[in-house]
């Protein structure tokens, strides 16, 4: 049975929407990271450019995948202990696109695919921040959190909010530089001081909430991939983590991530992911001052 | 490079199209995990997607002390502002791969290596940073430390002030 025009159109479109916003989000990337090697920065930008310069769903820009992933892939074997694991997640997005549009010749089934793709990695994604949270010990005694929380660096922008909390924040990070210049054979140890009141308990609440949404994305994504309540969870999750911690990029991945997963015809939904993970791409863009 | 796509709406793929991508992601994961759980490698890098799971790696810290100067002090993104020397770069490159993941045996051998070709000892330690939820305490924590063998002449000193 051949697939009515109507839905081979709506596909293309969806799959022209989803590629046009990997691009964006990747040149983002790119052109930010200070940790990849300045050629394949450059061939990067050039074939990210090049899909959408020929068009994302012609047959020049499908070509274009397997060299983007290739040069992607390099950048983590030249320099593996450095790359962020959003460079790893981009890769492998890179990766399942170009196996996608290659293998398949309908728009439409490529698309399908993508959508099962991108679940899949989600939730393998969240599987393993999950695992790696629960079997870390500083981060399950909440001593990571309360440390980020001291420093201001976790939920800084509502830190900031009141003075007397600013001010500790600032003394706290002026303590942690001193120890951080000091060999521990001449200082061993600063005391900080807490930015809010029932710090202790505050990290512990951060520390089950952030396991409990992980946990409940990767479950959700895996049994209950087409329903609202999972992606409105992740919507959620990349708008907190924008509030608590700007990890843009990683944001922007997320939600590009998000798009692809989301439910045909769920218009309100990729809308909003795409422009999540715009912005979010635009905000780190900024980080460059230009 | 096309498949037997199928024009149904059920869309029969091979398992391997939907799969390749995530299963090696799993696969590199759990190695990650292990490898994370059995030495000191960071969670945050590798792609094990332990990103907020433990300390970052730039909280980590090397300091050196060389036979015959200050003390150097390295993160991973700077190397001490005091250094100047072309040979502190080679020390910092050397150094900055273990504050994410430590290696005592190898950083041992090419630390020797350096030593060695400059005419100095050094002993370098490697530090992650350990907080106190109670007491709001913050202290380093020794990662690892090595120390090359002493040069000739500093055996020699040595043996002179012990006679």
């Amino acid at each position: 049975m051949s697939i009515p025009l109507s839905q081979r159109n709506a596909a293309t479109e969806q799959l022209r929407q989803v590629l046009t916003v990997v691009a964006l989000v990747m040149l983002a990337y790119i052109f930010t990271v200070t940790r990849v090697d300045e050629t394949l920065r450059m061939v990067l930008a050039i074939l990210l450019s090049a899909t959408l310069v020929f068009g994302v769903c012609s047959s020049w820009a499908y070509r274009c995948w397997p060299l983007i992933t290739l040069a992607m892939v390099l950048g983590i074997v030249a320099r593996p202990l450095d790359v962020p694991n959003h460079h790893w997640m981009m890769s492998y997005l890179s990766a399942s696109i170009s196996i996608v549009v290659i293998f398949h010749r309908e728009d439409f089934h490529r698309m399908h695919d993508l959508t099962r793709v991108c679940r899949n990695l989600l939730v393998v994604l969240m599987l393993f921040a999950t695992f790696q949270k629960l079997l870390s010990p500083d981060f399950m005694d909440g001593s990571y959190i309360g440390f980020e929380l001291a420093r201001g660096g976790f939920a800084s922008p509502v830190l900031k909010l009141v003075s007397s909390t600013r001010e500790i924040v600032e003394s706290n990070t002026v303590l942690i530089q001193e120890l951080h210049q000091t060999s521990p054979a001449v200082m061993e140890s600063v005391t900080l001081d807490s930015p809010i009141p029932m710090l202790k308990p505050l990290a512990y609440a951060f520390t089950a909430s952030i396991l409990l949404m992980e946990a409940w994305l990767c479950f959700s994504m895996w049994r209950l991939p087409d329903r609202r309540i999972t992606h409105a969870s992740l919507i959620a999750f990349a708008t907190t983590l924008a509030v608590l911690r700007q990890e843009f990029t990683f944001i922007s991945v997320v939600c590009t991530l998000g798009l692809i997963a989301a439910p045909a015809g769920s218009q309100l939904l990729r809308h909003t992911y795409a422009m999540l993970a715009v912005l979010t791409s635009a905000a780190v863009l900024k980080t460059l001052n230009v | 490079m096309t498949g037997a796509s199928s024009t149904s709406d059920d869309n029969v793929s091979p398992l391997w199209v939907r799969w390749a991508v995530p299963g090696w992601m799993a696969i590199w994961a759990l190695g990650h995990l292990i490898v994370v759980q059995t030495s000191d490698l960071s969670t945050w890098r590798g792609g094990g997607f332990g990103m907020y799971a433990s300390f970052h790696p730039v909280q980590h810290d090397g300091y050196v002390v060389l036979s015959d100067g200050s003390p150097l002090h390295f993160t991973k993104h700077a190397t001490d502002p005091n250094t100047s020397e072309t040979r502190h770069d080679t020390l910092y490159r050397i150094l900055r791969s273990h504050l994410t993941f430590a290696r005592p045996q190898r950083l041992q051998l090419e630390l020797a290596d350096w030593a060695k070709e400059n005419g100095v000892s050094a002993d370098a330690t490697v530090t992650k940073l350990d907080f106190d939820l109670d007491t709001l305490q913050l202290s380093q924590q020794t990662v690892l430390n090595v120390e090359t063998a002493r040069t000739d002449e500093e055996r020699r000193k040595e043996s002179g002030a012990a006679e």
